[in-house]
């Protein structure tokens, strides 16, 4: 049950809130109920992405505070433009809610100093007021997000990976049957293709997270290297979608299909051992599969290269896809690079 | 000073109008600040913190419900309002006793994230009511005929925050989806562009690694808002869905071949054959032609006119050109086989633009919603 981050996060959050009430109802701080409007709100689903929401809040709540504050005491205090702020600065922090968090809070501040000099009314003393029980806030949920059953972005993102290179060998498999049976599952190819570039953009998002969870650790360093073997490794493999759409001429690749057929198996069988080697969290050598196997394939095609049926178009198409070939199997070879790295820093 | 004035001014340009393609996120702050304005205005007769709760409630049920089908933002609109005007009854209620309204925000709090295991639906809104049911907590409480007038204005503002969001500033999807491909036409037009003025340095693509980057971030950017909405609405007719989601196609295939053109270009450029001279001319020449292709669509690629007109432009002579070299040059074949690619990446790009403006005439924006 507590597997589930969603009730992880629930335990926090209440937890989080029981402390924040406490503290109003025993220390009696002036307007401590902003600490705890500002401890609910700050939550996220992992521990990064609270620690990133924290620090723009509470530098927001500076900026914009203090900005509201001078701008207070410089228009003239009536209903008009007070009430024209607190208007213009709910329309930009809900613009701002879901892009761009640090102009949301930073509007937010904004209306909170207007809304209170509309019903009551606002003053330096109140802005160190908000600030400091913002900043309290801030650290309960922080305590609580991180002691509490914490949600580490590592290990999301680190669970994430395995799916994206099962669905990374689902658009190999797809890419196989495409090039020698055209008319088949093309569309199946894209759908693949679209699965793994969002599993793609939400490990970039989570790493954006992690930066604040890890700071400068050095296991930070070797996820940024899997990651980007990763990303170059999707690359290569979506090349070859796009270039397939545009093949003509099946003619070569049929006479060499069993060559090319081995070749490939090999290539996107190292993709489940890449996936045993993370599950399992220990790296796993891969044979030299490849190079024979394309060597053995140059070897046949050398054969049928002066014969008059393939055209030169065919021979650049050839050519074309052999390099994919082989800038495939690099990145998978640093792939394998990056998870030893990775895995032997598990291991100390 | 000038350059600096109008990069300043591209730059907030492009944050608050192209980085919001449809302006979806405008139209949500539109119709928040119309919700709450309209509460305010509606029960003038209601004391002061009656009517300040009533525009809270207005301005907060909307939030963190556009992320569903049509058809379900309303039955989640339904279920936000009903569960807002219920956690304000109880916090109102228990309002005497504050161990009471403890126990009640300590519980509600655990609530708001352990919902989100019964779906998607159960994301954002039950954060925001709870914002409401703190922010009642802070006012003066109200027993009564004053606790019902409160309850009514509460009621009032959710009804008037759901004719706005669905009748007033409705969710306009499709507009959002095109612009989203016109936002992407620009893309490409610039880029092209700009690989077209590296071709005329003397060291083409020096140093231009972050550019890449940016690039793959921008195409993924515009192929995923898409996707989203893709995924987020219904219309009324299957065909009309999977015409769209073969422009999707279209458009994720259009921005892999501009990234490979850019790839390809700049392995290209360091072999020994961008030393000559004639297969720059022809390769710029390419790019300023897919360019121009580009900007015509741009102007509004759901068109039939922009359809047509892209369609009468003639092939260009520069593709030609660079079939001609390919097919005749006496170079290696292993050695041409990045001008190959990057032949290949330019009719790849331009196929896919061509395919852009196949956009078919979708009927009017109201018929696309599902009863």
């Amino acid at each position: 049950m507590l597997n589930n981050p969603h009730l992880r996060l629930a335990i926090q959050a209440a937890s989080a809130m029981t402390i924040a009430i406490s503290i109003q109802h025993f220390y009696h701080f002036e307007r401590s109920y902003w600490a705890v409007f500002t401890s609910m709100i700050l939550f996220s689903q992992t521990l990064g992405s609270s620690i990133k929401r924290a620090l723009e809040r509470v530098a927001m709540t500076i900026l914009g505070g203090g900005l509201a504050t001078l701008l207070y005491f410089v228009i003239p205090t009536e209903h008009l433009p007070i009430v024209s702020i607190i208007l213009c600065s709910v329309f930009f922090q809900i613009c701002f809610l879901q892009r761009f968090y640090l102009g949301s809070a930073f509007f937010a501040s904004v209306f909170i100093v207007f809304f209170f000099a509309l019903i009551q009314t606002w003053s330096v003393h109140l802005l160190t007021v908000r600030i400091f029980e913002t900043i309290l806030g801030a650290l309960i949920t922080l305590v609580c997000s991180f002691l509490i059953f914490p949600i580490k972005t590592e290990n999301t993102l680190l669970a994430k990976i395995p799916l994206f290179i099962a669905d990374a060998k689902a658009l190999s498999d797809q890419i196989l049957e495409t090039l020698f049976f055209p008319k088949n599952n093309r569309k199946e190819m894209l759908k693949k293709a679209d699965a793994c570039l969002l599993l793609l953009s939400q490990l970039d998002q989570e790493y954006i997270h992690l930066g604040y969870e890890l700071g400068r650790h050095h296991s930070k360093q070797e996820i940024k290297s899997l990651l980007r073997a990763l990303g170059r490794f999707y690359h290569h493999l979506s090349s070859v979608v796009s270039w397939l759409s545009h093949l003509q001429d099946r003619t070569l690749f049929l006479a060499l299909k069993d060559e090319f057929q081995a070749l490939l198996t090999a290539t996107f069988h190292d993709l489940d051992t890449l996936n045993t080697a993370l599950t399992q969290e220990k790296a796993i050598v891969f044979s030299p599969n490849f190079s024979t196997r394309y060597q053995l394939l140059e070897q046949k095609a050398a054969l049928l290269r002066e014969d008059p049926k393939y055209s030169r178009m065919a021979w650049l198409d050839y050519f074309a896809f052999c390099s994919f070939l082989k800038t495939m199997d690099d990145s998978l070879k640093i792939l394998d690079t990056s998870l030893l790295e990775h895995s032997s820093s598990l291991n100390e | 000073m000038n350059t600096l004035s109008h990069r300043l001014k591209h730059k907030i340009t492009h944050f608050l109008w192209e980085s919001d393609p449809g302006h979806l996120h405008l139209r949500q702050g539109s119709r928040t600040l119309l919700a709450a304005t309209l509460t305010l205005l509606s029960c003038p007769w209601a004391p002061l913190y009656t009517r300040v709760l009533a525009c809270f409630a207005a301005g907060l049920v909307c939030q963190g419900i556009n992320s569903l089908k049509i058809s379900e933002q309303k039955t989640t609109f339904g279920i936000a309002t009903f569960s807002l005007l219920l956690y304000f009854s109880l916090v109102s209620y228990v309002d005497p006793y504050p161990w009471a309204i403890a126990l009640v925000t300590v519980g509600a709090s655990f609530t708001v994230f352990a919902v989100r295991s019964l779906g998607p639906r159960y994301a954002l809104f039950p954060l925001f009511v709870w914002m409401m049911g703190f922010i009642t907590t802070l006012l003066p409480g109200a027993t009564g005929i004053a606790f019902l007038e409160r309850l009514l204005c509460v009621g009032m503002g959710c009804g008037i925050s759901f004719l706005v969001y669905f009748y007033c500033l409705p969710p306009r999807p499709l507009p959002y989806f095109f612009e989203n491909i016109r936002y992407f036409t620009i893309l490409v037009h610039n880029r092209t562009l700009a690989l077209e003025k590296q071709l005329q340095q003397a060291i083409p693509f020096k140093g231009k690694e972050k550019y890449y980057l940016q690039l793959r971030r921008s195409l993924r950017k515009y192929y995923l808002h898409n996707q989203e909405i893709l995924s987020s609405f219904e219309v009324r007719h299957s065909t009309q869905k999977d015409q769209l989601l073969s422009l999707l196609s279209t458009q994720y295939l259009a921005g892999k071949a501009l990234f490979l053109l850019q790839d390809n270009l700049i392995v290209l450029s360091a072999t020994r054959l961008m030393a000559h001279e004639y297969l720059k001319q022809v390769l710029r020449q390419a790019l300023k032609d897919t360019s121009a292709l580009a900007q015509l669509i741009q102007v509004d690629p759901k068109e039939r006119e922009i359809r047509l007109l892209a369609k009468t432009m003639p092939y260009p002579q520069s593709f030609k050109d660079l079939k001609n070299l390919l097919e005749q040059s006496t170079e290696d074949m292993s050695t041409l086989v990045p001008l190959y690619q990057l032949s290949t990446s330019l009719n790849e790009l331009r196929d896919r633009l061509f395919a852009l403006t196949d956009a078919p005439r979708l009927m009017a924006e109201e018929t696309v919603y599902a009863q």
